[in-house]
């Protein structure tokens, strides 16, 4: 996943399409950074589209972070295309955006 | 047939009938008519195709069609405004979409879509003008649900439904997304999603290619079960779907509607994201589709069998009837009176049989865009195709033919008629060129017009042509319409450089066989620097035919009522002859050649003297008229068309055959083909005379 540069303080930002070919790296990513043990944020604000494939993975990413404890997982500047996404698939409190 | 092949065949055909209603969809964005219900008709289309062809693993199509579908629901949400630059990317986009079913259709052939698919993305991607201006748009908007008491409902409100969808990975891998799902959803009324993420693994066990997420949805104000199922239409195979009827009691809360998601009640929502209630106002629900007329498909054999029965049973009516005259019986007996009603519900079940083999030309015509597209981008011309009367229809048989005319007309008029933008420019017209096809009844026939406002006629070029290559004596005089008959004949190209357009010599007698042999004709008309106009006159059915019914000798024969002026009866001092074995007829002060029809069909026992029987004025195309002399008239009647050519072979001279009411075989005769026998005929004999001489 080229487009998310993953910072080295724990931020990563999504790239415009997150779609199915993104999610191994997606999945990948929030497992090193659950690994780390640091809290992690996604930079939502480039997103034009994201599928349900990933969402999931972002919503298995949050519950480990939470299941964890101590880090988490923030989501930030999340754009329109990606509030409206969440919202519409009734996921905006589990992914900590309401 | 296996039935997936059958199923496969039956998507193909929905194809067709999507790419036609995305073609028209997009031409009305194109003429800035894009309104909602446009818009959502293009996305549906495409999205259907994208719907089926994933059901059948066309993966390259899926995937093009997904990149158009979502640049689509950008315009449908209002995100990307369809200017004309993006229209042109869609109809580009169209025409991939339709190659690659075609492709898919073959199982071969590789579509080049890189381009369209580049420009697609741009337009969905990160378009400049696209997000960051529906966000400045959006930005100090406050989104606050709205909430109403239905006071004058107390009973049950109807249209409230819960459904339950669990997507089976299958609906991923289809490139179908959840999210566009319900969004369709929330166009039907207000909806309340509730996300179950009781079948979400840990991360570490998550594995991207499932589906865990499932979701339980409350929608309200929708009437319409058929509408809900819609929108699951091509998942339902994917997913697991639950629809009920919910009867709340209590009065409801509703959310205000908005065409994008309406969201999860009671939600105070950040600035940055509400849905805008501008939007809301502007974007009222879609009026009510028009109503939609039911339809089956049937197998075209089943109907042209229904059609040969028919035909079969109106002769046999017709040999009842004859006999039953025969046997003494008066019209007005029971039995007469019995034959009357039998003779009009027959006529009436042959006209409804009929209909079920009419379509509207629209399906010839919506091919014409796509071609003036790819015309004007290799002329470099600019042009506008204006379509009128798609709905006119006429007999599948018909329609099937006229494609490749149609083609060729549009294509002469674009590569011929009309002039560069240079010399529109300094003519003092408009830049874009104007090329109308249009389709109209009219007197029981079909005329279909290709009109353009280019250059018109040039028929001093035109006669100079001819001259040149010895199609006509330079000393010839012909009329205006004579002259610019000449471009139909043979051989005859009037373009400086042969073009890999049009201009190869075989266009225009190509196109007037074809519509001959349909039964057609075809007329110009021209003004110099106005423009010109090609009409074909074409038979509504290839099925039946109005003719007279004339007796020659011992034969019968039907002229087609479609040739013929007039008929009379000719005075002995009318006929003259002509060149060695030649006659003419004066027919009011002018002479046409007068021809017997027993001598050029070899009938036996036919009158010898030609003033003793009828002579039926004809007219052919490009030659005029031509006087055929009968025995006599027997009546004008409809029959029944039986094809030479599929049961036996062509012949020179003869259209086809019919069953007459007494039985008998009549040939139906080809007034064209005859006319031109005997102008060969009478030039060989002068020949022999000459070389005897």
């Amino acid at each position: 996943m080229n487009e998310t540069g993953n910072g080295s303080d724990g931020c990563s930002s999504l790239p415009a399409v997150v779609d199915l070919l993104q999610a191994g790296a997606l999945k990948a990513q929030l497992e090193q950074g659950l690994a780390s043990g640091s809290s992690m944020t996604i930079d939502a604000a480039a997103v034009q589209r994201i599928s349900s494939p990933c969402l999931q993975i972002l919503v298995a990413g949050a519950a480990a972070f939470a299941k964890a404890g101590g880090p988490s997982m923030t989501i930030v500047n999340p754009s329109t295309a990606f509030l409206e996404t969440v919202s519409l698939l009734g996921l905006k409190d589990t992914l900590g955006l309401a | 047939m296996d039935p997936m092949e059958a199923i496969r065949q039956t998507y193909f055909q929905e194809c067709d009938e999507l790419l036609l209603a995305m073609e028209e969809g997009l031409i009305a964005m194109e003429d800035g008519e894009a309104d909602g219900e446009v818009i959502n008709a293009v996305f549906r289309a495409v999205h259907s195709i994208k719907g089926g062809g994933g059901a059948f693993g066309y993966e390259v199509l899926v995937g093009f069609a997904h990149v158009f579908e979502t640049v689509l629901d950008h315009v449908r949400s209002g995100k990307l405004a369809p200017n004309g630059d993006v229209v042109k990317v869609l109809l580009r986009a169209g025409d991939v979409l339709s190659d690659h079913v075609t492709a898919a259709r073959n199982g071969a052939g590789e579509v080049q879509d890189g381009d369209v698919k580049e420009e697609l993305n741009a337009l969905s991607g990160i378009s400049p003008d696209g997000d960051d201006a529906a966000a400045a748009e959006m930005e100090g908007v406050v989104f606050t649900p709205i909430h109403v008491e239905i006071d004058d409902a107390p009973g049950p409100a109807p249209g409230t439904w819960r459904i339950r969808f669990a997507p089976h990975p299958g609906l991923y891998a289809k490139a179908n997304e959840p999210f566009l799902l319900l969004r369709e959803l929330g166009r039907l009324g207000s909806v309340e999603v509730r996300a179950d993420l009781s079948g979400m693994p840990e991360l570490a066990a998550l594995d991207s290619d499932q589906a865990y997420l499932a979701w339980d949805i409350v929608l309200r104000g929708c009437n319409d079960r058929a509408k809900i199922d819609e929108v699951f239409e091509f998942v339902t195979d994917d997913c697991e779907l639950d629809i009920r009827e919910d009867v709340p009691l209590a009065a409801l809360e509703i959310v205000t509607q908005t065409p994008s998601p309406a969201i999860q009640p009671a939600d105070p929502t950040p600035a940055e994201s509400p849905p805008t209630e501008k939007k809301t106002a502007g974007a009222p629900q879609a009026p009510a589709e028009a109503a939609t007329k039911q339809t089956i498909r049937v197998d075209l054999d089943k109907v042209d069998r229904l059609v040969n029965l028919v035909g079969e049973l109106v002769i046999t009516q017709a040999m009842l009837t004859q006999r039953v005259m025969e046997c003494g019986q008066a019209r007005s007996s029971t039995i007469g009176a019995g034959l009357n009603e039998l003779e009009h519900l027959l006529r009436e079940l042959q006209e409804s049989v009929m209909a079920i083999r009419t379509q509207p030309v629209k399906s010839v015509f919506q091919r014409m865009p796509r071609l003036v597209r790819e015309l004007a981008a290799q002329t470099n011309k600019q042009v506008h195709l204006t379509l009128d009367g798609e709905a006119t229809e006429v007999d599948k048989t018909v329609i099937e033919r006229l494609g490749e005319p149609l083609t060729h007309m549009i294509r002469n008029a674009i590569d011929h008629g009309l002039e560069t933008t240079e010399e529109r420019l300094s003519a003092g017209k408009p830049a874009e060129g104007k090329v109308t096809l249009s389709a109209e009844h009219r007197g029981g026939r079909i005329v279909i017009e290709v009109t353009d406002d280019g250059r018109g006629i040039d028929r001093a070029r035109v006669r100079a042509k001819a001259v040149e290559k010895g199609l006509i004596s330079p000393s010839a005089s012909l009329s205006d319409e004579e002259t610019d008959n000449l471009i139909f004949l043979p051989g005859f190209s009037t373009a400086n450089q042969v073009s890999n357009i049009s201009g190869r010599g075989v266009g225009l007698d190509v196109v007037r066989r074809n519509i001959v042999d349909l039964g057609g004709r075809i007329v110009i008309g021209s003004v110099a620097g106005k423009g010109s106009r090609f009409s074909l006159t074409l038979p509504l059915t290839l099925a039946v035919l109005d003719g007279m019914v004339v007796a020659v000798g011992n034969q019968t024969f039907v002229l087609p009522l479609t040739h013929i002026i007039e008929s009379l009866r000719p005075k002995e001092s009318d006929i003259r002859p002509f060149g060695s074995n030649g006659r003419l007829l004066n027919v009011r002060g002018g002479y046409v050649p007068l021809v017997s029809v027993g001598d050029l069909l070899g009938v036996e026992d036919a009158a010898e003297d030609l003033a003793a029987g009828v002579v039926i004025l004809v007219e052919s195309e490009g030659v005029g008229r031509t006087a055929f002399a009968v025995d006599s008239i027997i009546g004008q009647r409809q029959v029944v068309i039986k094809s030479f050519e599929s049961n036996f072979r062509h012949i020179e001279g003869i259209a086809a055959a019919t069953i007459l009411g007494d039985g008998r075989v009549a040939l139906i005769l080809d007034i064209d083909g005859l006319v031109a026998r005997c102008r060969e005929k009478s030039r060989s004999s002068e020949m022999q005379q000459a070389i005897g001489a």
